[in-house]
């Protein structure tokens, strides 16, 4: 099997015939001497065994030195654009302040992809909303000054050694950030649920919060991100009772080569509850290379005895294109003819 | 007099071992489905355990647990404790029991997936 590497676009085959937006990508820093004390580093190991364990077989797995490093914007452009079949890229920061002096993937290197690749690369905001007014300023400043057109949000901190939880549903928090939000223009807001980052509790990583959040702010979208594994079901649960709610296969998807029928009891749960229309496709790279999930995806199908015995839909193409692209195209406002036209993407 | 060591053994030992998520709610590894073989050879005891997902934060503490609740069963004289991968977990595999507990009644939606594909049918 060949080795996934970056090789220019015009030197590379494209595999997957589908408009592919992808919806979250980081540039991490991954310099040990980044990271905030135990939990921090723990956090960083997570991720590298992530990759170690779910990269494809036949892949190149990164040694140590290669992956915990700051990688630069243009490494990581490069790797999603030039090296996947991959069309447009959402630069997602990471607002992990208690775990990482520039908390892991600073929001200005993601507006600076976006400011370098205007037609391509679109910037997501993400701020500490426990940091009250100073939070807002800045969601505020990375709107206006840096065209955000998303915003995302962690709901567990740890500051001082322990953890600080906070809920989507909480008026004095979530709610005046989601205001201002809207105030902004932001009509996307992602949340990561499940898959605790480093030594952060699961329990605050549940979805149950979600009901308030899409109740009260009905114009909002909210995607729910790694289908708030493992919290499957809850997620179902509000996917199917609010219009408004969302969720990203991100880092999900990646379980698609070495357990292919995890992903298939997942992926066909969630069509029959959701449909096609509510499942967003994210590479995480470069917690993994995004073009061998592509090409699995794009080939997957979900196993005849799971489909037969469970009454799941099977994987269409119509659903593909859908998951890989253009349900979050159609939650940003972006008309995906007229951008493949401009892209220049058959 | 005790049992002979054996598979059985090692499971009824288990029935003691918790995943830390349902700890509180007295489900046991076993009732979880999380224990997808046990073999005995001699005193040596093998644990195969497969995730409820990929993610699961819990493994290192339940590779953990296992050894510890089993080090107090005669005869065992060490432990291995594995994941497995090729194994999918899905709520089939919940006894009975954790099932009433843990399941969430997501039949009372089918008016909305129903209200979904009506829709879809008529756009």
């Amino acid at each position: 099997m060949a080795t996934t590497e970056t090789v220019a676009t015009a030197e590379r085959e494209r595999r997957v015939s589908a408009f592919v937006f992808d919806c979250v990508c980081h540039i991490f820093n991954f310099d040990p001497a980044n990271a905030i004390g135990s939990p921090g580093q723990l956090f960083d190991e997570h991720l590298y065994a992530f990759h170690q364990l779910l990269t494809r077989e036949g892949e190149q797995i990164l040694s140590r030195e290669q992956f915990m490093r700051e990688w630069s914007v243009d490494e990581i452009y490069e790797m999603i654009i030039e090296g996947s079949d991959t069309d447009m890229i959402v630069a997602q920061p990471l607002p992990l302040t208690d775990l990482f002096h520039d908390g892991l993937s600073p929001w200005e290197k993601c507006a600076e992809m976006a400011a370098k690749h205007p037609d391509r690369a679109v910037f997501w905001a993400s701020i500490n909303p426990l940091e009250g007014k100073k939070a807002l300023d800045l969601l505020r400043r990375q709107v206006e000054d840096h065209g955000a057109r998303g915003l995302k949000l962690y709901n567990v901190r740890y500051d001082y050694g322990q953890p600080f939880p906070w809920r989507m549903d909480d008026p004095r928090v979530a709610y005046p950030v989601f205001e201002l939000a809207q105030e902004l223009g932001i009509s996307v807001i992602g949340v990561h649920k499940g898959v605790p980052l480093g030594p952060q509790p699961i329990e605050h990583t549940r979805t149950f919060d979600m009901d308030g959040a899409a109740a009260n702010f009905p114009d909002l979208n909210f995607i729910i991100f790694h289908v708030g594994l493992p919290w499957l079901d809850e997620v179902l649960w509000q996917l199917v009772r609010y219009p408004n709610l969302y969720a990203s296969i991100a880092a999900t998807v990646n379980f698609i080569a070495r357990q292919p029928r995890v992903f298939a009891e997942t992926l066909g749960k969630m069509m029959w509850w959701c449909g096609e229309d509510k499942i967003i496709y994210g590479g995480e790279t470069p917690i993994w290379h995004p073009q061998w999930a592509l090409e699995e995806f794009w080939n997957f199908e979900l196993p005849r005895d799971i489909v037969e015995e469970r009454g799941y839909p099977q994987l269409t193409e119509q659903a593909k294109r859908k998951i890989l692209g253009e349900n979050l195209a159609r939650l940003l406002g972006i008309d995906v003819e007229a951008k493949k036209a401009e892209l220049s993407v058959s | 007099m005790t049992s002979p060591l054996s598979a059985a053994v090692v499971r009824e030992a288990l029935r003691d071992v918790y995943d830390p998520c349902c700890a509180d709610r007295g489900i046991s590894i076993l009732d979880m489905g999380v224990v997808e073989d046990v073999r005995v050879a001699g005193g040596h005891v093998e644990v195969d355990l497969v995730l409820t997902t990929g993610w699961c934060p819990f493994v290192a503490s339940m590779s953990a647990a296992i050894p510890d609740r089993l080090q107090g069963v005669e005869g065992v004289e060490s432990v291995e404790v594995r994941v497995v991968w090729d194994s999918v977990w899905t709520q089939d595999r919940l006894s009975p029991m954790a099932r009433e507990k843990l399941t969430l009644p997501l039949e009372q939606l089918i008016p909305y997936r129903e209200a979904r594909i009506a829709q879809q049918k008529g756009a």
